[in-house]
């Protein structure tokens, strides 16, 4: 995943600015100065209605199927300068499941899969966050069927920018992959593969 | 899990298990029991022979117990543990597992306590109910509420417990039937309910009942009454709680399940009580379908409307 260098806010564009003002012929070619890094941690709130996450499952061993989840809640403290200080929490309503099939839906929702009125949220939280090059490597506790595993993804920072009304906005986007089997949700596995791609696309917002 | 697999699994080896089990404790290969030769001679010979713990009773419990237990390892592995630091959090179908054992050993017990049965089937049900409705006092009830909830089926459930054992007490085929008949309810209603989870499972003690049942039919002095309906019963209600709070059978249909152990004490009253016992069986066995029949034919209905507008959604 790339990480794009983070300026902070109109501080960042102060500094574009100031750096087209002073640019000359003559810097043509030298060698371009690191980006400015933001040096405080930033807290975004994950924007549920510019968010996505799906899910893709093998279906019959013959087809990808997706579904999703229409409601994803969470924050990301993010610190460039200091990425192991980076967090994310993430935390997703089971019940906001959508398989376009009501029926379905409320079949993942009973015992034999998510046991959403016993676990009703979906939840991630991170334990380490490292920066490998563009990429930032989190690991953390995954949640969901009422049990627990560790798990590791390589995150991108999608873009930057402005939030109407104040504020900065970033997106993030990880993919990983998942054997449903090691959070004890056994049910049907053969027709529908044990093993479940999970896609997290994510618009915070700073306040 | 392919069919075969399941039939295995979670019907034959539950089924084998319970039955060798059954067998051993109701010492089956005798026609007679040890002592009923003597008792046959002593006053009072009806009222002793049908008395709580006597005749290897007491192995109900314990031997479908077992066989629950392996049917839940079959389809689910070992049922999470409720230590503090565990990975995983039970269920309310884990907590049925890690029940079942000390239940059953426990209402083996019950053929000697007399009248203090009653207080040992209250700790049970207490006890049972609040930890497989442990995640709905945690997720689905206000405080306050829960207390009220596991007051009210607490209470049911004991009546249940009653009825089923009044319904049970005699030698032969007619209490295992009655048994396996609430089982088979319960699993074919979770089925079709969209929960195949429960349905495995209360397929898996109906399993073990039908092996029982097969016994009793062979030996008609061997009976369930005791430890085993009182298992059956705790575990049959823990389940129709989970089919009901954390799954999405209808309240109705589970209430229906819920009446056919009274609706079952009905061939105790005159006239079904004055007729011959293969006939007060097979009346009881009605008795008790009635209210299964029509909870099967309501979720039926609905199941098959939901394919028809969903088509196969799996």
């Amino acid at each position: 995943m790339k990480l794009s260098s983070l300026t902070a806010g109109t501080g960042g564009l102060a500094v574009l600015l100031l750096a087209l003002g002073t640019w000359t012929p003559a810097d043509a070619g030298a060698p371009v100065p690191p980006a400015p890094v933001s040096t405080e941690a930033v807290t975004f709130q994950v924007d549920s209605g510019h968010s996505s996450v799906l899910f893709n499952v093998k279906h019959m061993e013959v087809s990808h199927f997706y579904g999703r989840f229409n409601r994803v809640e969470g924050e990301i403290v993010y610190d460039e300068a200091k990425p192991e200080s980076s967090s994310v929490k993430i935390e997703i309503p089971a019940n906001s499941i959508d398989t376009n099939s009501e029926k379905r839906d409320q079949h993942l929702l009973s015992p034999d899969f998510l046991d959403a009125k016993q676990f009703p949220r979906l939840k991630f939280t991170s334990t380490k966050v490292e920066r490998d090059g563009a990429l930032w490597k989190v690991t953390g506790d995954l949640a969901f069927h009422g049990t627990q595993q560790e798990v590791t993804f390589d995150m991108e920072v999608t873009g930057e920018g402005e939030a109407r009304g104040g504020g900065k906005l970033m997106g993030f986007l990880a993919t990983f992959e998942i054997d449903r089997t090691e959070w004890g949700m056994e049910y049907s596995v053969g027709p529908i593969s044990k093993e479940i791609e999970i896609t997290v696309s994510l618009e915070a917002k700073s306040s | 899990m392919d069919p075969t697999t399941l039939l295995l699994e979670g019907v034959l080896a539950p089924a084998v298990l319970a039955g060798l089990l059954l067998a051993l404790g109701w010492r089956a290969w005798r026609r007679e029991a040890p002592g009923d030769a003597r008792r046959r001679e002593a006053p009072g010979d009806a009222r002793r022979r049908e008395a709580p713990g006597v005749d290897g009773r007491w192995i109900g419990g314990p031997a479908l117990a077992f066989g629950f237990g392996l049917t839940f390892y079959f389809l689910s592995g070992w049922p999470a543990s409720p230590l503090p630091d565990s990975p995983r959090t039970p269920t309310g179908l884990d907590w049925l597992a890690w029940l079942c054992l000390p239940v059953g050993l426990l209402l083996a017990l019950e053929g000697r306590l007399g009248r203090r049965r009653h207080l040992l089937r209250g700790l049970v049900a207490v006890v049972a109910l609040r930890l497989v409705l442990t995640n709905a006092f945690a997720n689905i009830w206000e405080p306050g509420e829960g207390w009220l909830w596991l007051a009210g089926l607490t209470i049911l459930l004991l009546l249940q417990w009653a009825a089923l054992a009044r319904a049970t007490r005699r030698p032969g085929a007619s209490g295992p039937l009655l048994l396996w008949i609430l089982a088979t309810g319960l699993a074919v209603l979770a089925g079709l309910t969209g929960s195949a989870r429960i349905g495995q499972l209360s397929g898996g003690l109906a399993a073990g009942l039908g092996a029982a049942l097969v016994l009793a039919w062979w030996r008609p002095r061997l009976a369930l009454e005791g430890s085993g309906a009182g298992l059956v019963i705790v575990l049959l209600f823990g389940l129709g709680l989970n089919a009901y709070f954390f799954s999405y059978t209808e309240g109705l249909d589970v209430a229906l399940l819920a009446a056919a152990p009274f609706a079952a004490l009905v061939a105790e009253l005159p006239p079904l009580k004055r007729l011959a016992p293969s006939k007060r069986t097979a009346a009881q066995a009605v008795c008790a379908l009635l209210p299964i029949a029509v909870a099967l034919m309501r979720a039926g209905m609905a199941f098959v409307a939901a394919q028809e507008e969903a088509g196969d959604y799996y």
